[in-house]
């Protein structure tokens, strides 16, 4: 009745997925902080406006 | 004479009415109790417990298909999702990702707690629900009105009702059911550890975060698009600065518009028939369950990466990745405070607790693209 | 002479010395509030209020000076 095969992959895809699009996530985050803060220190004049 | 009063009687709602209509009222009046005299998450337990009350009232045909108030309010607002992703808009406006900003680790925390979820879908299923149901029930861990509902009304709109109302009732209890679980599962020289400052954001940095979150998390899930479009767009507009009426706009009127028909369609779907079944208390139970097992398994993950860490963080923040904001970053404050009265918590743990709202989103896009 | 600083962003709630007081390690010095929580703040030394550069009311930020003890 219940489709076991169907329940062990949300079950994986779900607890995996999650996990590597936040990790994912994680990582260009961290590398684009990385790239305005070099950027930022770089600039160091008073009008940095980029945004 | 007599005809005419019959006639009245009659056509009243008062001969329709069912003893499960009279249950559903206790159900609304409980409701209107704790919202006014406990005040647990009045701004939505106040409209459920009205849309409760009036569709348990026969003859209105308030949620008559094409014909009711309620029912256009229901439709349009929540069976077309409408109003979660405008919920979202209001709330991106209103969080400061800063402490996520500070420390992008903390993403992890929040991925860990919605490992919970996919524990109690599994329950669920085991406990006889269909896998649609489950997803629905699972996703009350995440601690996340308009992500639950959202879910809810695509996957299991028979028990939208019970979801939702577990969820914000949860939510408002989440300093009684964390703080056990955090005590079991940290060593007392763990919940001792400071986190020291919290790194310096740059405004670039806040206004880079929701473009970039935006594209990554829409391009790998795109059932995700309707809510963390919306959260994030409110998000760039608090950030900026430059839309100020905007920010207002959607933190502030706009929410408020939109909560008030949520919480009332929601409410409105419980009708007795639907509501008095067994399952119900089933979903209720699973609900705790969902914030226990979200609870223990951020805690879990925080341990797990401190395996790997330098400079070891608390794990009690993992118990923030549970998204109910502010509610579970004040409860690892407090958890953490008691261990040491120098720990200051809070604003580490708001980093896990914004991440959880995303992580929250993700995990209900990754129940949808496999179910939906 | 130590500065007590502020560990979080938030709002001083209660000021609980005066300049003048004597104040021992762990007494309670300052409320703050964030988030609809109070949180202590304690002495991190014995010794004499000198100098409170705050009011009840003030935003304060991470690292602020709140009260100056010698």
């Amino acid at each position: 009745m219940t489709d076991w095969n169907k329940v062990i992959e949300v079950f994986g895809s779900g607890v995996l997925g999650v996990l590597l699009i936040m990790g994912f996530l994680m990582i260009l985050l961290q590398i684009s902080f990385k790239v305005i803060e070099y950027f930022e220190r770089c600039i160091e004049k008073p009008t940095s406006e980029k945004a | 004479m007599f005809r005419i009063l019959e006639d009245l009687v009659l056509s009243s709602g008062l001969v329709n009415l069912t003893p499960g209509n009279l249950v559903m009222w206790l159900v609304a009046f409980t409701l209107f109790y704790l919202a006014i005299k406990k005040q647990y998450e009045p701004l939505l337990l106040l409209p459920i417990g009205f849309g409760i009350l009036i569709v348990n009232l026969p003859l209105t045909f308030l949620m008559e298909p094409e014909q009711g108030l309620v029912w256009f309010f229901y439709h349009y607002g929540i069976e077309k999702d409408i109003i979660p992703p405008l919920v979202f808009l209001g709330l991106g406006a209103m969080i400061d990702f800063g402490p996520l900003i500070a420390n992008p680790k903390t993403l992890l925390l929040g991925a860990g707690a919605q490992v919970g979820l996919y524990v109690t879908f599994f329950a669920a299923i085991l406990l006889g629900f269909d896998l649609k149901e489950a997803a629905s029930i699972g996703i009350i861990g995440g601690a996340d009105g308009p992500t639950t509902i959202y879910l809810g009304s695509k996957l299991a709109p028979h028990m939208l009702g019970a979801t939702a109302v577990s969820a914000y009732a949860y939510m408002a209890l989440v300093p009684i059911i964390q703080p056990p679980i955090m005590r079991l599962l940290t060593t007392e020289a763990e919940r001792k550890i400071e986190m020291g400052k919290i790194r310096p954001v740059s405004r670039l940095q806040k206004i880079v975060f929701p473009i970039i979150t935006a594209m990554i998390v829409m391009l790998l899930a795109p059932p995700s698009a309707p809510l963390i479009s919306m959260l994030m767009m409110g998000n760039l507009f608090k950030e900026s600065g430059v839309v100020e009426r905007l920010t207002n706009a959607s933190s502030n009127e706009l929410i408020n518009i939109v909560t008030i028909f949520q919480g009332l369609a929601v409410g409105a779907t419980m009708t007795a028939a639907v509501f008095l079944n067994p399952k119900v208390l089933l979903v209720f139970c699973l609900g705790l369950f969902a914030f226990c097992v979200s609870t223990a398994s951020g805690l879990l993950m925080a341990k797990f990466m401190n395996l790997f860490l330098k400079v070891k963080i608390n794990p009690l923040i993992g118990a923030a990745g549970v998204s109910a904001v502010p509610m579970a970053a004040r409860c690892v404050h407090k958890v953490g405070s008691e261990a040491n009265r120098r720990n200051y918590l809070l604003m580490h743990a708001m980093g896990p607790n914004v991440a959880g709202v995303i992580g929250t989103v993700v995990a209900a896009a990754i129940f949808l693209k496999n179910l939906g | 002479m130590a500065e007590l600083t502020s560990p979080i962003n938030g709002k001083v709630w209660k000021i609980l010395v005066a300049v003048g007081d004597k104040v021992e390690l762990d007494d309670e010095m300052v409320i703050l509030e964030a988030l609809k929580m109070e949180t202590p703040i304690y002495s991190e030394e014995n010794g004499t209020v000198s100098e409170i550069r705050v009011k009840e009311g003030d935003a304060v930020n991470e690292g602020d000076v709140l009260v100056v003890v010698t």
